[in-house]
């Protein structure tokens, strides 16, 4: 930087009486090196990713998924992003800056399967499009429908991506869908910004605590779904209980005013309502936590989790009410039985196949190192005295949801969803805890930059690993489109599995039945004489039509988690094609739909 | 994420609201796909709760955001989920109520008790 020059008073004393003009200064603003360093940064990290991944074809993806297609180049980009990231934090620099870099992890992540594979990620996200579709035919929802009823009784998220594409154009909705992991995790950015500080976290340990959650949240709940909305709606909702309603020490209480609350509790209210409105669990997750922050004098306000307990049983009774009625037995079922609600989680992987061992092995380890650095932060900042009750609270109430419902077998994946981000908040805090002032902050961003190096490998095959099965060929598509063309009301499907693009046009229509499904015997039925049996349901008179469906993603997630023999989806095909009782309807390089072939 | 606060000035955010509806509406006619659906989708997680945002007169601008994403992600759902439960769908009538909803904000109010007021207040 030029400074200015400083004028000589003294000889300006002795100046003669003719007085110069003054010259104007000209300063030159020097770039500030952080932001240098940052600007080259991260175009190196994108320029790598890209030349990592520019050629790569999602076909060619082993059974460790995305993960088996990123080369060096990526994990050069991923090596660069961590290093300046850290230079950043430790040179201080600007909030935009550092938010810069989580924005290009974000990008990085989870826009790749969204440029790669260029369809929609996850069989399960085709099926919401199903609802949306059925809103946008209908303008409604039918709460009595059986199939995906449970959608119909939840509305919320549906109703409001259907608004969306009515805006934004139907045809254009797929295109939504497939950015929406990218939307809702920026989304998560800024809720968690405004979380960690209302936790009362400084800068250091905000941007550190980030980080961790998006290297750590690997359990993909992330995509176009009412969880993902829920979540984020969760995070502002006890970020704002936090800030507005947390009780003031006691000395404090009598010197402090009354706080105004108006506003804060109508956030409150309108957030309770909307997450009771759109899932079933993110409710009771927001009740607990709020009746637990009440109960433990972490929080003022005893109607808190009262209007958190009326949001959520009021929709459940009125909104809900089919549901609720239909599903009370089952749902009583699984209420005071956390060990069996633990244990339907674990059956879920139960039936996993050779690499997906090694994906299964890479989310608990994610799981199990930073709950381990969680509670070493834990500890530290209970010898200072410095334990946040509230932030251990949320840490812990999650694990509560074991005693309230199995939730078909993702429960400890949502109570580690729920505990994340404090469990990154207490993993920051075991790196930041106890600092002098002349610390080095190295000596910070260290054991940081290890941590970071040891989760990222982890976090990218727990959450790319089951990419093989989870992306859908343009074929695929093509094919589940032919279908939902021509399903008329009546129409029955049978399929191998549900691992397809399905059910996300004229739904309704179909009914579907899954051979995987089936009781194993019957299973077994099918494999000895695959024709023989499945002509037999296809000739049922109730069905107006009959379709067998064989995809290749149904071949891949039955090689690799089952529960039928490998191969034996494939066999059902050969069997079909071979077989005098079918014709095919449609066929192209990677799906097949037979029907059954007309008598001579 | 940081950011100076302003106080919030209710004319001026009427006019951003209002004006980006016409915009957006304009557009859901006029305009192709590739600035049909970003303008869309930026409308509707952003401007129903910017003006409720603005009045909470958070400290920090990123703050600000997230509040204003939350607050329009909550609307968008009571009100899309709403008119799909009840039966009643209208997009458009669904727009003007969420521009109300974001007017509504601009309804003289007491003033927010900041945390810094607060902290003056106890020294």
């Amino acid at each position: 930087m030029i400074s200015p020059p400083t004028p000589d008073v003294g000889h300006a004393r002795r100046a003669p009486v003719r007085a110069d003009p003054p010259t104007p200064v000209r300063v030159v603003r020097s770039i500030d090196p952080v932001l240098a360093v940052t600007a080259v940064a991260l175009t190196a990290v994108i320029q790598l990713w890209l030349i990592g991944l520019w050629s790569a074809d999602p076909r060619a993806m082993t059974d460790l998924g995305l993960t088996s297609l990123l080369g060096w180049p990526t994990v050069a980009s991923l090596l660069v992003l961590t290093a300046s990231f850290f230079f950043a934090l430790v040179r201080r620099a600007r909030e935009l800056v550092l938010a810069a870099h989580v924005l290009t992890l974000i990008l990085l992540v989870h826009g790749t399967p969204a440029v790669l594979f260029g369809t929609l990620r996850y069989a399960w996200a085709w099926k919401h499009l199903g609802i949306v579709d059925y809103i946008l035919r209908h303008g409604s929802v039918d709460t009595t429908i059986q199939n995906l009823g449970v959608y119909h009784n939840w509305p919320g998220f549906f109703g409001a991506s259907a608004f969306l594409a009515e805006l934004a154009g139907p045809e254009n909705l797929i295109e939504i869908s497939i950015w929406a992991p990218v939307v809702f995790n920026v989304a998560n950015l800024l809720a968690l910004c405004l979380l960690f500080r209302a936790c009362g976290a400084d800068r250091t340990r905000t941007w550190l605590a980030l980080v961790f959650f998006f290297i750590t949240t690997w359990v993909g709940q992330d995509y176009f779904s009412p969880q993902a909305l829920g979540y984020v709606l969760y995070l502002v909702l006890i970020a704002t209980v936090l800030r507005s309603f947390r009780r003031p020490p006691r000395l404090l209480a009598v010197l402090s005013p009354t706080r105004r609350t108006a506003l804060p509790l109508a956030l409150v209210t309108l957030l309770l309502v909307a997450i009771a409105m759109s899932h079933q669990i993110t409710p009771m997750i927001a009740f607990l936590s709020l009746a637990v922050l009440f109960a433990f004098r972490q929080t003022r306000g005893w109607y808190l989790p009262v209007i958190a307990f009326v949001a959520m049983a009021g929709w459940a009774w009125t909104g809900a009410r089919n549901y609720t009625l239909t599903n009370l037995t089952d749902l009583l079922a699984e209420f005071s039985n956390p060990v069996a609600n633990a244990q339907s989680t674990f059956d879920k992987s139960a039936t996993i196949r050779g690499a997906q061992y090694l994906v299964s092995f890479a989310g608990r380890a994610v799981i199990v190192i930073v709950v381990l650095v969680a509670i070493v932060g834990v500890v530290r900042l209970a010898r200072r005295r410095q334990l946040d009750g509230s932030v251990l609270l949320l840490m812990l109430t999650p694990g509560a949801l074991l005693f309230l419902t199995a939730f078909g077998g993702e429960l400890l994946f949502r109570v580690f969803l729920f505990a994340s981000p404090f469990l990154s908040y207490f993993a920051a805090a075991a790196l930041t805890v106890g600092r002098r002032p002349g610390t080095r902050p190295w000596r910070v961003a260290l054991p940081a930059v290890l941590l970071t190096s040891v989760l990222i490998p982890f976090f990218l095959l727990a959450y790319y690993g089951k990419d093989q099965q989870n992306y859908f060929t343009p074929d695929e598509v093509a094919a589940a489109q032919w279908i939902a063309d021509n399903t008329v009301p009546g129409t029955l499907l049978v399929r191998a599995n549900t691992n397809y693009p399905h059910d996300f046009h004229n739904y309704e229509y179909v009914r579907n039945v899954d051979i995987s499904a089936e009781d194993e015997p019957d299973r077994e039925r099918i494999l000895a004489d695959p024709a023989g049996v499945l002509s037999h349901w296809l000739d049922d008179p109730d069905h107006t039509r009959g379709f067998v469906l064989i995809t290749r993603s149904q071949k891949i997630e039955n090689d690799s988690v089952g529960p039928m023999p490998p191969g034996a989806v494939q066999r059902i095909e050969d069997a079909l094609a071979g077989s005098a009782l079918f014709g095919e309807a449609y066929r192209n390089g990677d799906a097949v739909v037979f029907v059954l072939a007309e008598a001579p | 994420m940081s950011g100076k606060d302003s106080r919030p000035r209710p004319l001026r955010t009427a006019l951003l609201v209002l004006v980006s509806t016409v915009v957006v509406v304009v557009l859901t006619v006029i305009a192709p796909a590739w600035l049909r659906v970003p303008a869309v989708v930026l409308w509707v997680l952003l401007v129903p709760g910017l003006p409720w945002a603005v009045r909470m007169e958070l400290e920090d601008r990123g703050d600000t955001v997230a509040v204003a994403v939350a607050i329009s992600m909550a609307l968008a759902t009571v009100v899309g989920g709403g008119m799909a439960a009840l039966g009643t769908w209208s997009p458009l009538a669904a727009v003007l109520v969420l521009v109300l909803a974001a007017l509504c904000a601009l309804v003289p109010g007491p003033p927010v008790r900041r945390h810094h007021d607060l902290q003056e207040n106890h020294r």
